[in-house]
Order: C-alpha cells, then sequence, then structure tokens
C-alpha cells in the first residue's frame, strides 16, 4: 500500500521526522487514525497494527521528545519590530513579518533602522481611508472605469490545449452576479507528490477524473430494422481509458435497465442493447440515454488537460465538480482550484468563497492590464459575503434586500416597492445614504457624520 | 507651536483612538466657524484678511476655533 501523503503529513505535524513518518505510514497508519490525536496517544493507537511499530513509535515519540524545537531567542530586532504591533503604531503582523524578514536580508544600523520604521509608518498611515470615507462609491467607481476599457467578449485560449475560458468583462459581470454555475466552469488541478513529476501518473489520474461516455469508446448506431442499438466499442480508446467492456456493459445495464449482449472478438467488441419494448419511440429514448451514460470518471468534467507547468504536471479540465474532484486519491486538495464560485462556497465555505471572489475578480481585471487596487475589490467581496451566503450585486443580492424601503424604491419598481412596505407597515430608520437623500436630510458619511459641539476659546 | 491640520489634539485624544482631525471634521469645522465670522461673530486672532473662510482657516491653525467635534456611533 501506497503510503498517503496526508498521513505522512499528519505525522510529521507531530514531530516526527520523515522517514518514520513514512515508515509508520506504509505500516497501515491513516490519518483519519490520527486527527485530534497528540503524539501521546499514537503509542496506544499503535497495539493494533503490531508490536514492531510499536516499539519503533515509542522510540519515535522519544526522539521527537528530545528534539522538541526550543525556542529561537528574540533578538533586539525583533523586539524592536513587535512592538509595532501594539498601540499607538499598531502595524499589521504581516506588515511587521515582511519587514522582518527584509530587514534581517541586510545590515542595518540602529539609526537606519529608526529610519526605516519611521518611513514604514508614515507609508501605512497614508494609504489608510479616513473615518467617514465613502469607501463603497470609491470600489464601485474604481471598478467600474477600468470595466469601461476591457474588452466586450474575449475568449482565452490557455496554451497549445486550446481550453475555453470566459475572461473579460463578461467574466466580471458573471463574478458580481453571483451566478449558480459560470459559462465556462473550470479547474485547475494540482497533483501530490507521488504523481505530480510522473506524465503517466498523471495520465492515468486524468482518466479518472475525465467522465467517459459511451460516445468516447466507439460509434453508437440505432438499428431501426432490429430495433436495437449497437455499440462498436474501440478497443484502442478501452485501453487509453482503462477500461474494459465488461464494465462498460455492466454500467450500461445498471443505468439503462436492459440486458446487453456482447458479440465478437477481442479487437471488434459490439455491444447490442434491446429496449424493454420494441417501439421506435423507447428505442430513441434508450439511445439519448445510453449516449449521457458516465462510465467512468467525474460527471461533469467533459475535459481534462494536462500540462507541466514549472516542472510538474498540472490538470486543467473543462466542466467543475469540486468535491469529487477533492475525494479523488492522488490530487493536492490544498492547491486545486475551481471557478466556480458558488461551488467553493458550498464545499470550503464563505471564507474561501469570499477569497474566490477576490482571486477571480483581480486575475479578470489585471489579465487586461488592469490594476485594480485589492482593497476596492476586498470591499465588494466583503459586500457579497457577510451573510454567510454569497448575494449578488444587484436585484436578488444587495441592492434588493437592502433594510431601507426608500432605499429599495429608488433602486427598482418603485411604486411596487412603496406598495408592498405600506401594506406590511414598514418603518424606515433613515440610516442609508439615499434615504437621506430623498427626504433631503444630510448623509451620514464624509462632513454629513460629523458632529460639531462648541468649546471655549482657549478651553 | 499652535496645533496645524493633522496635530494632535489633546482634547481629542480620549474621544477616539485617532487623536487628529480627519478632512471631513477639519471641513467641517472651518466651515461652521466661518459661518459664525459671516454672521458678525468676533474674530479670535489677529489677522488681517477678508474672507471669512479664509479667517476661519487661519483660527484653525492657530487652534483657536472654539468649536471642535463629538465623534462615536450615530
Amino acid at each position: 500500500m501506497a503510503a498517503s501523503k496526508r498521513t505522512i503529513d499528519a505525522l510529521k505535524k507531530r514531530g516526527i521526522n520523515d522517514d518514520d513518518a513514512k515508515t509508520l505510514a506504509e505500516a497501515g497508519f491513516t490519518a483519519s487514525k490520527l486527527r485530534g490525536k497528540s503524539l501521546d496517544n499514537l503509542v496506544e493507537l499503535t497495539k493494533d497494527i503490531s508490536k514492531g511499530v510499536q516499539q519503533e513509535v515509542a522510540e519515535i515519540k522519544e526522539s521527537a521528545e528530545e528534539e522538541a524545537p526550543e525556542e529561537k531567542p528574540k533578538t533586539p530586532l525583533d523586539l524592536r519590530l513587535e512592538e509595532l504591533l501594539n498601540p499607538p503604531t499598531s502595524l499589521p503582523y504581516r506588515m511587521v513579518k515582511d519587514m522582518k524578514a527584509e530587514i534581517s536580508k541586510h545590515k542595518v544600523t540602529k539609526k537606519h533602522l529608526e529610519k526605516i520604521i519611521d518611513e514604514v509608518i508614515e507609508q501605512y498611515n497614508r494609504a489608510k481611508v479616513e473615518p467617514c470615507e465613502a469607501v463603497g462609491i470609491i470600489a464601485a467607481q474604481s471598478i467600474g472605469e477600468p470595466g469601461t476599457q476591457m474588452t466586450m467578449r474575449t475568449f482565452h485560449y490557455a496554451g497549445v490545449a486550446e481550453l475555453n475560458v470566459t475572461l473579460g468583462l463578461p467574466r466580471l459581470i458573471e463574478i458580481v452576479d453571483a451566478r449558480k454555475v459560470p459559462t465556462t466552469p473550470v479547474m485547475k488541478i494540482y497533483l501530490d507528490a507521488d504523481h505530480r513529476h510522473d506524465r503517466d501518473k498523471a495520465r492515468e489520474l486524468g482518466w479518472v477524473i475525465e467522465a467517459t461516455k459511451t460516445s468516447h469508446l466507439g460509434d453508437i448506431l440505432t438499428i431501426p430494422d432490429g430495433m436495437v442499438i449497437q455499440i462498436r466499442l474501440n478497443d484502442v480508446m478501452l485501453r487509453r481509458r482503462k477500461i474494459t467492456f465488461e464494465e462498460v456493459k455492466e454500467k450500461i445495464e445498471k443505468k439503462a435497465g436492459t440486458g446487453v449482449n456482447v458479440e465478437g472478438d477481442e479487437k471488434d467488441l459490439i455491444l447490442t442493447i434491446t429496449p424493454k419494448e420494441p417501439t421506435y419511440r423507447e428505442l430513441l429514448q434508450l439511445r439519448k440515454k445510453v449516449n449521457k451514460i458516465t462510465l467512468k470518471g467525474i460527471d461533469g468534467i467533459s475535459r481534462v488537460v494536462i500540462r507541466n507547468e514549472d516542472g510538474e504536471y498540472v490538470m486543467y479540465t473543462e466542466g467543475s465538480a469540486l468535491k469529487e474532484v477533492l475525494s479523488k486519491e492522488g490530487i493536492d486538495a490544498a492547491r486545486t482550484k475551481t471557478n466556480n464560485i458558488m461551488e467553493i462556497a458550498d464545499v470550503l465555505g464563505i471564507e474561501a468563497a469570499r477569497n474566490a471572489i477576490m482571486e477571480e475578480a483581480l486575475s479578470t481585471l489585471s489579465e487586461q492590464g488592469l490594476d485594480v487596487d485589492i482593497r476596492h475589490i476586498m470591499m465588494i467581496a466583503d459586500v457579497m459575503t457577510r451573510d454567510g451566503e454569497v448575494k449578488q450585486i444587484g436585484r436578488h443580492g444587495v441592492a434588493g434586500e437592502q433594510v431601507s424601503v426608500l432605499s429599495r424604491a429608488a433602486f427598482e419598481v418603485t411604486v411596487n416597492h412603496l406598495l408592498d412596505a405600506a401594506i406590511a407597515g414598514e418603518i424606515d430608520e433613515l440610516c442609508g445614504v439615499s434615504e437621506n437623500v430623498i427626504v433631503g436630510q444630510p448623509i451620514n458619511m464624509g462632513t454629513g457624520r460629523i458632529k460639531l459641539v462648541a468649546t471655549g476659546y482657549g478651553v | 507651536m499652535p496645533p496645524m491640520a493633522g496635530d494632535l489634539l489633546e482634547s481629542n485624544q480620549n474621544q477616539t483612538h485617532n487623536p487628529k482631525y480627519t478632512k471631513y471634521e477639519m471641513a467641517k469645522i472651518v466651515g461652521a466657524r466661518a459661518l459664525q465670522i459671516a454672521m458678525g461673530a468676533p474674530v479670535l486672532i489677529s489677522v488681517d484678511a477678508n474672507d471669512p473662510i479664509e479667517i476661519a482657516i487661519r483660527e484653525m491653525e492657530e487652534g483657536a476655533v472654539p468649536i471642535t467635534v463629538k465623534r462615536g456611533p450615530l
């Protein structure tokens, strides 16, 4: 049994070194057994595997305890930089981390360090927005304007394989519309350490993922004379897709619900399918059914293209089925991606969906050479996902679900909204912008939000 | 040195964590003060400008404006 990478990783996380982790994984450890267990429980766990391994684990445990990583003493530089995390400067953790990494590469005197810190703080504060800033409007404009520069309808062919992906304005619209399925769902599947460097293994995995339909394996003939459907299996295709005629027969029998006859020799197999009733209508329906049957692979993934990228094999797919793909052995779940945002929200959760929105929008824009600050896109992604589900920016999402009646009425179908609100006796708290504009009050943004109080001179 | 735009303002420090006036607060204060001056309020600094807005800005620069902001939730 090949040791799964997950198991090895899980073992390594518990402080076991590389080789030992492999030995253990090969002895029959699985990641699921390890879940939630610490090194102490590990000894007990091994009891049901074998005594030899148990001994090994005990030894490993000992050595792991000896090798327990000591905390590196903090240098004065670290201490000084970590001070910045606290008020009054309160720099983000990430910035301090980056500074640490960058500064430790160079020789920096104390004086210079202070200068650098001052400069960083100044730049950081300059990059912040002030309170009361209308960030939503600015985000909308900052994405809208580059949008006008986008080429209307662009199709992109990724490499020689000509994988078709919607890009440009249609894709951007698709993202903010939060469509259930994108026009061109695609996935990028990374492979685990065992598969990523081996072309044959990658290819094999490709057939496990790509859906094999009946028509891929040979010609399908409808023969009205004999009231049967014949499939001439192409043995080259059978071998290439690693599927036997028995499997094909079984699958078709199960899915179509009728008997399948096999004739002919190895080289030229003919499957004959007879409909339950010998009517023409039934025959045509059966034909449709046979066409649709997925014999092997994941339904919904119609094509897999394997490419060598930066020294490893990566699969690009047409069609997306994140859940199914993630459950396959041999893929690297941590890096595998899909462009179907709703699917990500379902499978991985809302935070992942937020990240996906950001990444998709940013890559669509930058693909056309448009440089939009990521914070504007973060704003959009936040607004779309803040209720725990992905909402579109529009009638059926953020704009249509506003609390304020007047705000909704200002957006679309004014009279209907007002009428419904009147019937329901809705109350408008006048918190938003459009409501206050309608009733003629200052809005709660910018100078409109500032409340003045009088002090005396010199007080 | 009198407080300038963006300088630390003692009286504001305990109201929120941002000790400076934002650009919106500056605008609002200057605007309100300019209105007072335009309507005949005594000018609190010696200045030879005639435009009430300019006077208000100068007062602001010298920290003489008898107005501040109230921060916090609506």
